[in-house]
């Protein structure tokens, strides 16, 4: 059906959220929003991170309630109480965060609550619920082993059993929260695909996500937020991009200086170093790691990475990447194989000896990994290099601690009252870039760093971008692990791929192709 | 129990004292997996036992020997400690071992508070009746069989029914399945329409009576008395069935048997040392359940599986921040 | 602006006021429901530490004693570990004291010294029993620190009816220890020993060394959230066994300045109700060592108090106990419920 047929016939949104306001402490994260679905088209919500999307779509799902501002499904206004209220409604939200149990299988999960009253109490049998989901499988094109724990599934299929999960109930507006973050880009175009099918038969889609290109290829109509204000819609045929770039970010990137918007063109150290061993920074060789159930998590890892090195990994989430960067940073021990720094074995080296000897680390995991939420942002910012800030080794220098800090605040405008502030108080962002700040001050040699940019916003980005390029500069070495692929591709000078657990393939720039990575990211061998 | 030692009244009598001696185990570990696998890790367990003894003991003496009155209250109690325990965990969303630490200090305090001031320091501390059994008809007429299992009071057998309802409620129906959801991913269940405050409620409700209840038993069983240390220590050994246990209703009552077993055995010993000619200090006995517990703990540590939500207070409006 | 300041400190003490009053309201209720007289039980209660200077010195002794036991509580609680062990670590450095001052003589000094050193040893031992069990075997340090509890109380009783029983007592204890092995007294008569000076000594090291140092950083560190610890070369591993340890010693120091300093003898029932008190006024003063010093007085004089009143009024004195529990209950409610409001 095209967009002009439809155009032609007054269609009533299924959806209408009117002028909605949500406040958390003292943040506006919407002023005074509205926004219309409508069932048979995909509505790509365009924006950077926290311009507010996933908390205006999270109002729609009844995850908060809104400060002010109306909410009318099919015409009538209502009151969204609750998520499960909001199922009720038609509408369902998949999140960034599969909201699955990992010790269920997936018709388990799918059977949560969808039985009610004296029914509850009999025996389970889900044989009735298994043919719903096939049909449902068959008519969405998207399939899934429903016998197999969710734990065992790899992210790309467990999000399908979260979209199936809205389609047996029957939704009728179905939004997605940045759903590409872990596919690849060939799981991406089938997903694209579902998404058309589905269309087809009456469903709305709300695509939520930051990236222009994934709304241009998937969208009917795009609706650009920012700081929580609703900027413009159009249909897609009838977008420029250009304009559509400047109402996402604004006036404060210069979009000619831009990284981001740009690319980084600029190769200024020779960067592979077969050739060159002087160049030589980090050795890995035959790098493997079992758990204690003998499960292989690494596999026979081989790379080297030189002064002035970017090296991208690629990889959808969950194949070994996490223990990977562990291991080279010392959090675990390998079960065999080689680390080299600089010609020295690290291989049994503590963490905190790498860390003497100029590594670094930006875990992926802000809040879990990345800071102490009850020590104050100072100590923070010197958590792992804490001890050079004593003398003899026993007492803290608590002013040297916080002269640095202040001048880490100021560098990197980590918003904060003051440098005793607890840093659970810090907003995602400005925990972000507190462990950029922090890892950057140490001046490492060699910097670790996972997924760094994740939920900034462009500004940020932009920043962390130009850290990490200036770090490149003067000669340390980066191993950048990231499952945005787009990133990758714009600051790495090689990129090689991640899948379970073992690194395949090994791509300079001037070879850098989106699907020949995606290959490699799925498993396919021999490129 | 008699001092005979022909092999099968021995073994007899062993199996007896253990059916006995299983039901505080099974049924305070039974709560705690209950409560545990909607999410709530509750480890007040010795306290609330020790309130429900009692409770029960008071009740029943004052009402002249009423059963039903004691276990009732048992019950009644139970309920409130729940409740306040679950306001305080659930909707106020405290740090659940800072409340079960407090609380069990508490329950403990009121246990023999309660005590003092109706009973008072007697110089022959009063008793009630205890329970007597009841045979199962045709069943308890088996040789040795019949004497060892079917010859108990109704709590024996109750705790066992117990346990089997929980097996089937938990694993095979479909509210169980949505109330371990809430255990293990508490989002996701909420997310799919179920309360999972009403859930965490019932779940940390109902492991309270059962601890309640337990330590009821434990003063209708064996002597009818109340005394500070009744308890023992079976509450905090409880929690350790239930954590080698891995949280599942049917493999407490196996850890529940061991234990059972080893009082068993311990009373075997300390009744037969005299004619064995060995004399054990009885303080050495008594130490071995708590051996014991450290020594299982340590064995299945490979094998260890909690629910994944377990101890973590759940907030629907908390950020979603990307893990 | 006196006014604006006046307002906060309104608004700050409101929940802890609040509190004090709830929990002294219920317990006045439980008194009265016990036919007690409520106001003269809450003016004993409050008073008696005050009526002599011997009830005063006891209330410093009890003092002493819940500093440590408290401290020991907070150390581990820091590292985010629970140490209901204090009982059993407190019991066996008692005995490690008591075995110093009956089995062996020598001279004055050295022999109280050796007694207070072997109480540590004992009570950091027993407390390393868990701290392996949960460095190799990730067992669960609150069950298995009560087991040990339990093992601990039986060994006393044990200890206490053996060899050096004083078979005069109708309760289990030792003779008393030689005279060489006690502390000594800053005060004769009323006696008060030197052990509130070591408590207090123990109460400023640990805060000088938790707030201070690379090893209270790390410590803290790993207990608001070990996994970042971890990430970043904090050896969390030996750290939280370790912080095990250290709070066993501390209770064990306690012991054996209770044996050398008040009771000069092993007494089976010694440790009374402090390990509950103390981990309450460790739970009240949410791990910080300086707030726990102003707690526990208020709690040593809540605990004279209660005790007169049991002996003149014959109250139960799990009142103190009561009283300490609902007051930790309110707080942490109303402390909770002011988050909300924000």
């Amino acid at each position: 059906m095209s967009l002009s047929e439809e155009s032609m016939v007054v269609v009533r949104p299924y959806v209408r959220l009117e002028n909605i306001y949500k406040r958390f402490g003292d943040v506006e994260a919407l002023k005074g929003v509205t926004l219309d679905i409508f069932t048979g088209q995909v509505l790509g919500l365009l924006g950077e991170n926290g311009a507010g999307k996933t908390t205006l779509m999270n109002v729609l799902f009844g995850l908060y309630k809104p400060d002010a501002g109306l909410i009318y499904v099919d015409g009538r206004v209502v009151k969204i109480k609750s998520p499960t209220h909001a199922i009720r409604l038609g509408i369902f939200m998949v999140h960034q965060h599969f909201k699955l149990v990992g010790n269920y299988t997936a018709l388990e999960n799918i059977a949560i609550g969808m039985s009610s009253g004296v029914k509850s109490l009999k025996l389970i049998d889900l044989a009735e619920l298994e043919e719903k989901v096939n049909k449902v499988m068959e008519a969405s094109g998207l399939y899934v082993n429903l016998r197999e724990k969710i734990k065992n599934l790899p992210l790309g299929v467990r999000q399908r059993v979260e979209i199936l999960k809205a389609l047996v109930r029957g939704v009728k507006i179905l939004i997605l929260d940045e759903p590409t973050t872990n596919l690849t880009p060939q799981e991406v175009d089938a997903l694209f695909n579902a998404l058309r099918s589905l269309i087809r038969t009456g469903l709305g889609v709300v695509f939520i996500t930051h990236k222009l290109h994934e709304v241009m290829a998937v969208a009917d109509e795009i609706a650009v937020l920012r700081n929580g204000v609703l900027l413009g819609r159009f249909k897609r045929p009838e977008v420029d991009q250009a304009t559509v770039i400047k109402l996402m970010v604004g006036e404060r990137i210069d979009l000619e200086k831009s990284i981001i918007f740009r690319g980084f063109r600029q190769v200024s150290t020779p960067v592979h170093t077969e050739n060159m061993p002087g160049l030589e920074l980090l050795r890995v060789e035959n790098l493997s790691l079992r758990d204690k159930l003998g499960t292989t998590i690494l596999d026979s890892i081989n790379f080297t990475l030189s002064r002035g090195e970017i090296l991208g990994i690629a990889g959808v989430s969950g194949n070994g990447q996490r223990e990977f960067v562990e291991v080279i940073f010392g959090i675990r021990k390998p079960t065999s194989g080689k680390i080299l720094l600089e010609g020295a074995d690290i291989t049994n080296s503590s963490t905190r000896d790498r860390i003497l000897m100029g590594m670094f680390y930006v875990p992926e995991d802000r809040l879990s990994e990345g800071i102490s939420p009850t020590l104050s942002v100072m100590e923070n910012l010197v958590l792992g290099i804490h001890f050079t800030y004593s003398t003899k080794k026993l007492l803290m220098d608590f002013k040297r601690i916080r002269n640095d800090a202040l001048q880490l605040i100021r560098k990197y405008e980590i918003k904060t009252p003051d440098t005793t502030t607890l840093a659970s108080k810090l907003s995602g962002g400005n925990i972000q870039k507190l462990m950029v700040a922090r890892a950057f001050h140490t001046k490492p040699k060699v910097l670790i760093a996972h997924n760094p940019t994740r939920g900034l916003d462009i500004a940020t980005t932009e920043r962390v971008l130009c850290e990490v390029l200036d770090l490149k500069s003067a000669g340390s070495g980066i191993i950048y692990v990231s499952e945005d692929l787009d990133e990758l591709m714009l600051i790495s000078d090689r990129i090689a791929v991640m899948y379970k657990g073992r690194l395949v393939g090994s791509l300079t720039r001037d070879r850098f192709d989106k699907y020949e990575i995606g290959k490699l990211m799925a498993g396919v061998v021999g490129g | 129990m008699t001092t005979s030692l022909d092999p099968a009244t021995l073994v007899v009598g062993y199996v007896r004292s253990a059916l006995i001696y299983i039901v505080p185990y099974l049924l305070t570990s039974l709560g705690i997996v209950i409560s545990g696998r909607s999410g709530i890790y509750n480890i007040s367990a010795e306290g609330v036992m020790l309130l429900g003894a009692s409770v029960t003991f008071l009740t029943t003496y004052f009402s002249s020997g009423n059963v039903l009155v004691g276990i009732s209250y048992a019950i009644l109690v139970g309920i409130l400690v729940g409740l306040a325990f679950g306001f305080l965990t659930i909707s106020l969303k405290l740090n659940q071992f800072v409340v079960g630490t407090t609380f069990f200090i508490l329950c403990s305090g009121f246990a023999n508070l309660l005590y003092k001031l109706f009973i008072g320091v007697t110089l022959t501390p009063p008793s009630i009746e205890t329970l007597r059994p009841l045979t199962v008809p045709i069943m308890s007429d088996i040789p040795y069989v019949g004497d060892a299992l079917f010859k108990h009071n109704l709590f024996v057998y109750l705790s066992f029914v117990f346990v089997a309802v929980s097996y089937y409620v938990l694993y095979k129906t479909h509210i169980g399945l949505n109330f371990r959801a809430v255990g293990e991913n508490p989002k996701a269940a909420d997310t799919l329409g179920i309360n999972v405050t009403l859930y965490r409620y019932v779940g940390t409700i109902v492991g309270t009576v059962l601890m309640s209840i337990s330590g009821g038993y434990l003063v209708l069983s064996t002597t009818g008395l109340y005394t500070e240390t009744i308890v023992l220590g079976r509450g905090w050994i409880s929690i350790g069935i239930a954590i080698f246990g891995r949280w599942h209703p049917l493999w407490s009552l196996v850890g529940s048997a061991l234990f059972a077993g080893v009082e068993a055995l311990v009373y075997l010993i300390q009744t037969f040392q005299s004619v064995l000619g060995i004399r054990i200090p009885p303080e050495s006995l008594l130490t071995l359940p708590f051996i014991a517990t450290l020594i299982v703990l340590a064995l299945v540590y490979k094998r260890a599986e909690l629910p994944q939500a377990i101890g973590r207070p759940y907030d629907r409006e908390a950020p979603e921040e990307y893990t | 602006m006196r006014d604006l300041q006046l307002v906060r400190l309104v608004k700050i003490s409101a929940p802890y006021v609040f509190s004090i009053s709830l929990a002294f309201g219920i317990a006045g209720l439980i008194l009265y429901l016990g036919g007690y007289d409520v106001i003269s039980s809450y003016r004993t209660i409050l008073t008696a530490s005050f009526w002599s200077l011997n009830s005063f010195f006891l209330t410093l002794t009890k003092f002493s004693t819940l500093l440590t036991m408290s401290l020991a509580f907070s150390i581990p609680y820091i590292s985010r570990k629970f140490n209901i062990g204090v009982e059993g670590q407190y019991l066996m450095g008692a005995l490690g004291a008591a075995l110093v001052g009956l089995a062996i003589s020598a001279p004055a000094g050295v022999h109280v010294i050796v007694s207070l050193i072997v109480g540590v040893v004992f009570g950091s031992l027993w407390a390393s029993v868990p701290a392996f069990l949960m460095a190799r075997y990730n067992v669960n340090e609150v069950i298995s620190t009560i087991m040990m509890n339990f093992i601990a109380r039986y060994s006393v009783m044990v200890f206490a009816m053996s060899l050096w029983r004083d078979v005069a007592s109708g309760h289990p204890m030792t003779i008393p220890i030689s005279d060489t092995a006690t502390l000594p007294l800053l005060n004769p008569s009323p006696p008060l020993s030197t052990g509130i000076i070591f408590s207090l000594a123990t109460v400023a090291l640990l805060y000088f060394m938790v707030a201070l140092t690379v090893v209270g950083y790390e410590l803290r560190a790993t207990g608001t959230n070990p996994r970042a610890a971890e990430v970043f070369g904090v050896n969390t591993r030996l750290l939280m066994p370790l912080s095990l340890i250290i709070g066993g010693g501390i209770a064990g120091f306690g012991g054996a300045l209770d044996v050398t300093g008040y009771y000069h003898r092993l007494i089976d029932g010694m440790q009374s109700n402090y390990p509950s008190l103390g981990i309450l006024i460790a739970l009240l003063s949410k791990g910080k060592i300086a707030f726990i010093v102003p707690v526990a007085f208020f709690i040593s004089l809540i605990d004279v108090g209660t005790n007169a009143l049991q002996r003149i009024q014959r109250v139960p004195i799990e009142l103190v106990l009561i009283l300490e529990g609902l007051l930790l209950v309110f707080i942490l409610v109303s402390e909770s419920l002011r988050w909300w409001r924000k």
